[in-house]
């Protein structure tokens, strides 16, 4: 059985539905992160989860029961669902374990459900300090200790970490993911950073416009995209125009070449291809079929922009080694061919 | 159909805060159905008596003045404190806005006191300067305090002379800072009753007092009371606009030049000392000398110790009892306007926000009507009194709760939420909890403006019932001066706390929330 379930869902705040026909489900245990930009509805979303919103239309369902549905709905305070807010949203007249114990009885067990929950985030020497006192990232940690604390089926994270700074990010990303791990909980994260998310998410679903336009893993996703959309919201793409020959193998300008999907292509066919800039090399030995416009350096490593002879401009990345320099001859080649997208 | 469990608080609440705001607005509604019962013709007669129109031009003609007055001590007033090293900067700092802390009638009595026979127009002019120019200076202040100072220098290295860079970038943006500031003085004279009563001026406040006590002419007090409250919101309105555009040019981001305070050369340090020096002896140091003078000649009677204490006592507790009907009728209001911004929330915020356009006077002459017509015996109870207090006041209260409920995430009453609190439950628990303090100096405010308010507390007293403001004014009607000196004096130390505080706030932190004190 799936941990959530939601089917159909459509809400809004009292005017037109701000998402709309919103179907998913999460296995247990699954971490998935709703990516989109921002007013794409992904906290929408996620208000309406935590039952903040009533929904227009739809169900949402956790373990099996219906908490919003067209004859039900349960308010937030009973559906034992967790919440993990941007920074800044921790209790300030309390201290680190008041915090945590805010959403549990006070009874014999309750103490050392705190001390445990101060354990798994590594901050036992923190549990008297006042929420000023930590640092961003601490306090997200307690944030996440407070929503585990009653043991809910399902955490919320809205956009966890957008108030960190990027050098603490990847280490507080790291950090969630394996404490949501070692306590075998299912959560929904919304961020619009997509490195965020292709790092994090066991599933990903990307929203538009108040629509989800793709759920899967992120590897799925970032490799066989459904729509150009999609394909750029997880990051640099090259549109390639193709056509599909007789034997199913796709022309670019690259030349031909046969593409993972290519079988239920139909001859004559024409429609972009999605090319990854990491897909495309300069290759040193090849005669030059380009030049180079533009080298921009990223550190690790460069993004560079090549106008081919056909007129067609593409971008590539490549490790930073050697200088490119605009105006210089090259050959490029595609070693690895995306998705085909009909037009 | 969803359960209406979900909707049910904001509900509540949204009824909750409309019935706070309609009660608050009573007042106003009344003053406006005793005007309509006064009958066309009537009104009519009113508004073309030349009598009327004198009013209004002493009224206006007051504010004038002491607007501009209040400007010119505040503009060279503010220049110093913020761009020289004047001597003693600090204490001046600290100095310049006590005055704020001496009710108008209380110096109204010391210069009395002090220059017996002293009245006139010219006379309550001086006086009002006196106590009501901080409110230009203060904003002014915060507002050169926090000027770009990088707007000036890039002036300079455009070629501009220091006076005309000045004039070019920093006055400018000053300029909204002084406007709202302006707006609050001239309010302040149109609401005043105590020094235009004490110093017989026939401005709208002493004339609608008069044709009020004149038994015969009520529909007089009403129409003139009724004109005064549209002057009042005019103003409002239009510091409200002044405010705004003073905010908006301390909108920007990033990190503005600090102000570097220019060395003075001895004769200008002295001339500027004398400048502050005379300013401190006019609006703190006459009056407060004076006052002492006649607490030190005392009375031809020995002060009565039990009348005194009677009086204090009495302050307090019809003081407190207001400030607690304003924190319960401001609560809702600031719960639903801090959470919910909608244009039915911004109307039952901006009804309640009457109190600021009723000066007490009018707010007294109101509830006597509306309690001798339909409530007769709630006349002169000690419950009208207390609700005209959290009527009059109610902004503040306001002010402040809202303020404080802002500042609280509503994250955090979410989370509370989802770890199985009830709404209203994870509300008291996060919100309330956290924005207690804030709440409770709102309410504390409001009864120590509560405790000098003098007009209401006269019409609307139960009898042979004094506070300390009503005993200190049948005392200088009387010509008692120095047995009215405890009670002045009382007054002003009481009158000081908020002030200080206010002042303080002012000085630490640049995000001020003006209060009309």
């Amino acid at each position: 059985m799936s941990a959530i379930s939601v089917k159909g869902l459509s809400a809004g705040y009292g005017g037109a539905a701000v998402i709309s026909d919103i179907s998913f489900e999460l296995a247990e245990q699954q971490l998935l992160a709703i990516l989109g930009p921002s007013g794409s509805g992904k906290s929408t979303l996620l208000k309406t989860i935590a039952g903040f919103l009533t929904p227009i239309n739809g169900s949402i369902t956790l373990d099996g029961v219906t908490v919003s549905g067209a004859t039900t709905f349960i308010p937030p305070e009973k559906r034992n669902i967790g919440l993990v807010p941007q920074e800044g949203s921790l209790f300030p007249h309390l201290d680190v374990s008041a915090n945590i114990r805010f959403g549990i009885k006070r009874d014999s067990q309750s103490r050392q459900r705190v001390e445990e929950l101060l354990e798994i985030i590594g901050m036992k020497e923190f549990a008297h300090a006042r929420p000023q006192e930590l640092s961003g990232g601490q306090q997200q940690r307690v944030a996440l200790a407070r929503a585990l604390a009653p043991k809910p089926k399902l955490i919320l994270l809205d956009e966890p970490f957008t108030a960190l700074d990027t050098s603490l990010r990847a280490q507080m990303r790291d950090d969630i993911r394996s404490i949501l791990t070692l306590t075998s909980t299912t959560a929904i994260m919304v961020t619009h950073d997509q490195e965020e998310a292709l790092a994090t998410a066991d599933q990903l679903a990307i929203m538009q416009g108040g629509k989800l336009i793709a759920f899967g893993t992120p590897l799925s996703l970032y490799n066989a995209p459904k729509s150009i959309a999609v394909a750029q919201l997880l990051g640099e793409i090259n549109v390639i125009p193709a056509v599909v020959e007789a034997d199913h193998s796709v022309r670019t300008d690259f030349g031909v070449s046969t593409t993972q999907d290519s079988g239920d292509l139909n001859p004559g066919e024409s429609g972009v291809l999605i090319v990854r800039p990491e897909a495309i090399i300069i290759d040193e030995h090849s005669t030059p079929n380009a030049t180079i416009v533009d080298s921009l350096f990223h550190g690790h490593d460069s993004l560079i922009s090549v106008r081919m002879d056909s007129g067609l401009v593409v971008k590539l990345r490549e490790p930073t080694q050697i200088t490119r320099t605009p105006g210089d001859r090259c050959a490029v080649s595609v070693t690895r061919l995306g998705t085909f997208l009909r037009s | 159909m969803h359960s209406k469990d979900h909707a049910k608080a904001p509900f509540l609440l949204f009824w909750g805060a409309a019935l706070c705001a309609c009660i608050a607005a009573i007042p106003l509604v009344y003053l406006a159905i005793r005007i309509g019962g006064a009958g066309l013709s009537e009104i009519i007669a009113i508004l073309t008596r030349l009598r009327t129109w004198e009013t209004v031009g002493i009224s206006v003609g007051l504010a004038i003045v002491v607007v501009t007055a209040s400007l010119l001590i505040s503009y060279p007033t503010a220049l110093f404190l913020t761009r020289t090293r004047l001597p003693l900067r600090r204490f001046w700092f600290t100095t310049v806005a006590l005055p704020l802390a001496i009710p108008s009638y209380v110096a109204a009595y010391a210069w009395i006191a002090l220059i017996p026979g002293m009245n006139g127009f010219w006379a309550a002019a001086l006086v009002l300067t006196a106590v009501s120019f901080p409110y230009v200076l203060l904003p002014l202040l915060v507002s050169l305090r926090s000027a770009d100072m990088g707007l000036e220098q890039v002036a300079r290295s455009l070629g501009e002379k220091p006076t005309a860079a000045f004039f070019a970038t920093t006055f400018r943006q000053s300029v909204p800072a002084a406007a709202a500031g302006s707006l609050l003085v001239a309010l302040y004279v149109l609401s005043d009753f105590g020094a235009v009563a004490l110093l017989r001026v026939d401005a709208f406040t002493r004339v609608i007092y008069t044709s009020y006590r004149a038994s015969f002419d009520r529909s007089n007090a009403a129409v003139l009371a009724g004109m005064l409250v549209i002057l009042a919101v005019i103003l409002i309105s239009l510091e409200r606009k002044a405010r705004g555009r003073s905010l908006r040019f301390r909108a920007d981001k990033g990190v503005a030049s600090i102000t570097v305070p220019k060395a003075l050369t001895p004769i200008f340090s002295a001339l500027s000392s004398l400048w502050f020096i005379a300013i401190a002896v006019i609006s703190l140091g006459l009056p407060i000398t004076s006052l002492l003078i006649r607490l030190a000649q005392g009375a031809r009677r020995p002060l009565d110790w039990a009348e005194l204490m009677a009086a204090v006592v009495n302050t307090a507790w019809i003081s407190a009892l207001g400030a607690v009907i304003a924190v319960l009728l401001a609560l809702p209001i600031a719960a639903l306007a801090s959470k919910y911004r909608r244009k039915s929330t911004g109307a039952i915020e901006s009804i309640s926000y009457s109190g600021l356009a009723l000066p007490g006077i009018v707010i007294g002459l109101s509830l006597v009507y509306l309690s001798l017509n339909t409530v007769p015996f709630l006349y002169q109870s000690f419950a009208l009194l207390a609700f005209a207090y959290a009527v009059l006041f109610l902004p503040k209260s306001l002010g402040a709760s809202r303020t404080s409920l802002e500042a609280v995430p509503p994250a955090l009453t979410q989370v509370a939420q989802t770890l199985g609190y009830s709404p209203l439950r994870a509300w008291l628990y996060t919100s309330g909890r956290i924005s207690l303090p804030g709440i409770a100096a709102g309410g504390l405010l409001v009864m120590l403006t509560a405790m000098k308010e003098l007009p209401a507390t006269l019409m609307l007293r139960p009898t042979g019932f004094d506070t300390l403001a009503t005993e200190l004014w049948g005392r200088t009607e009387l010509a008692a001066f120095g047995a009215a000196a405890p009670y002045a004096l009382a007054l002003i130390l009481l009158a000081a706390i908020p002030s200080f505080a206010l002042s303080r706030s002012f000085l630490t932190s640049e995000k001020e929330t003006m209060v009309v004190a």
